[in-house]
């Protein structure tokens, strides 16, 4: 069993003829809190979709604990920026939630009390277990988002993939967010995208900066240099802290 | 009102009603969930050339009607995945093109003794106890998929990116479930026709949808309307001397009225 929880080795990806990732390599290491941050189209989430097994690589290799991704996948809990779905499908959150472990139960059978019992713990993390019973519709946007990541966290999964979570939730939810991925973080792997800077103030382990390639990586302030917001964001943004919370500042011309 | 059962036909009528009603009701939940309503059109009308071209090559209407159905509905699924061609493209090019096939080949039998009325509007006083037995088996077969499947079909329909992440073959459920409708619209044909068919499978199910956010619930409920409201049709029909088929439909398109109205006043 590999020692790393993902590796990526040379990895391109190629989609319609157009190099979305090239020459990609990093090993991360298991119970890790990582943050990718890149601007639009950066690749970031075609990033997520070849760990997750829906993109196959054009070069390199994606090995999750040592496994090819065909095998390992099974193994990754998560959470889109949008559900696809409707708003008002009509589903209780305990049963949206339930939707996360159907690999774990398996074709035509039930769900089992030991089910029952993982989406229980799922949605206590998530702090939503009063609701359980409530009808999805009927939550806020947080909430849902809380829902999708209890429904990630049901399925048990070793590795936790995020994209861009945070985008429609307000400030409160946010926060939370970043508190309880902190927590998890002692038991799986957050790989978390986003375009928002402030979650380097909490306790983050690997900053992955990208924009096609790995631009940079490594601990929040190694990985944010000057040089590294120039190739993601261009020649005029830096980095700067207010109360412990990080921006990218776009200078402007005089 | 117990006089109309003494009669054969009505007892099979009846019969019929209740499973197609059960069968397209049921199904309809996950048909308009996923936003499939307008295949399920497609779909019906893709019937009537396939029981054009059972006729023409003298093979059983409902086999004609099922592989013409099932091919319909695979062509716009695999169109609208490779995302070349939108969705409602391809459902209007075939729509439009079944039916023009269908009057060609009936143009082109040389004895058409085929009532093409019944197959376009239904005619369910007319079913024999073969065509009973056909229900029953097609039916069954639908309702038994759906059983067995019921929780991927759940979490497809909800959102096929997250299924297929948590493991479930989503693009095997969604040809599952274009099969499934297939075979519901061959079974309901016979008892409201082609033409009308798609109003069974939507109605009832976007009633339930007004009545409850929980999923399992919208499926009872459905059910229940779905054969409630073919068997009312039929009765009423019966009572009216009207054709059944068109008060099936429009007796569950007034409860779908009543019950949008209602829930905008509550």
């Amino acid at each position: 069993m590999s020692s790393y929880a993902i590796q990526l080795n040379d990895l391109d990806l190629r989609i319609e003829n157009r190099l979305v990732l090239e020459n990609i390599s990093i090993n991360i290491e298991p119970q890790k809190l990582i943050v990718v941050f890149g601007p639009n189209g950066a690749g970031k989430t075609s990033l997520l979709r070849v760990l997750l097994g829906q993109l196959k690589p054009t070069r390199g290799e994606v090995l999750i604990f040592g496994e090819p991704v065909e095998q390992g996948r099974l193994q990754i809990g998560y959470v889109p920026q949008h559900v696809l779905g409707r708003r008002d499908f009509p589903i209780t959150v305990e049963k949206a939630v339930m939707l996360g472990r159907l690999s774990k139960i398996g074709l035509f059978r039930r769900p089992q009390r030991s089910d029952f019992e993982a989406c229980e713990e799922a949605l206590l993390n998530v702090g939503l277990e009063a609701l359980a019973q409530k009808p999805l519709s009927d939550l806020s946007g947080g909430q849902r988002q809380r829902v999708f990541l209890a429904r990630a966290l049901a399925g048990e999964p070793r590795i936790l993939l995020l994209d861009e979570a945070t985008s429609g939730v307000d400030a409160g939810a946010k926060e939370n967010l970043y508190d309880l991925l902190v927590r998890l973080k002692e038991q799986l792997t957050v790989v978390f995208v986003t375009h928002d800077m402030s979650v380097v103030s909490r306790a983050v382990d690997v900053v992955m900066c990208l924009n096609r390639t790995l631009v940079s990586h490594g601990r929040p302030e190694q990985a944010l240099s000057d040089e590294a917001l120039a190739c993601m964001y261009g020649d005029r943004t830096s980095l700067f802290t207010h109360c412990n919370v990080s921006h990218v500042h776009v200078h402007k011309h005089e | 009102m117990f006089e109309l059962l003494q009669y054969d036909f009505m007892q099979r009528a009846l019969s019929a009603g209740a499973i197609v009603g059960l069968v397209c009701s049921v199904l309809g939940v996950f048909v308009v969930l996923r936003g499939l309503s307008f295949i399920g059109a497609g779909i019906s009308h893709a019937a009537f050339a396939g029981v054009a071209l059972a006729f023409l090559l003298g093979i059983p209407p409902v086999l004609g009607a099922f592989v013409f159905c099932s091919l319909v509905a695979f062509s716009i699924g695999y169109a609208s995945r490779l995302g070349k061609i939108r969705e409602e493209t391809s459902i209007g090019i075939l729509f439009a093109a079944s039916m023009a096939l269908a009057v060609l080949l009936f143009g082109l039998m040389k004895n058409p003794n085929v009532d093409v009325m019944s197959y376009l509007f239904g005619a369910i006083l007319l079913i024999s106890g073969y065509d009973l037995y056909v229900c029953v088996v097609l039916g069954g077969c639908v309702l038994l998929a759906l059983f067995l499947f019921y929780k991927e079909i759940v979490s497809v329909v909800f959102d096929e990116e997250l299924a297929r992440v948590s493991g479930v073959p989503a693009t095997l459920i969604v040809y599952l479930l274009l099969v499934m409708l297939s075979l519901s619209v061959v079974v309901s044909m016979m008892v409201v026709g082609t033409i009308l068919v798609s109003a069974l499978i939507v109605t009832p199910a976007a009633t339930a949808l007004q009545l409850s956010k929980n999923i399992d619930r919208v499926v009872g409920i459905a059910a229940l309307l779905g054969v409630a409201e073919t068997e009312g049709g039929l009765v009423l029909s019966y009572y009216l001397n009207s054709a059944p088929g068109p008060t099936i439909v429009l007796l569950s398109t007034a409860i779908f009225a009543l019950t949008a109205l209602t829930r905008k006043l509550a």
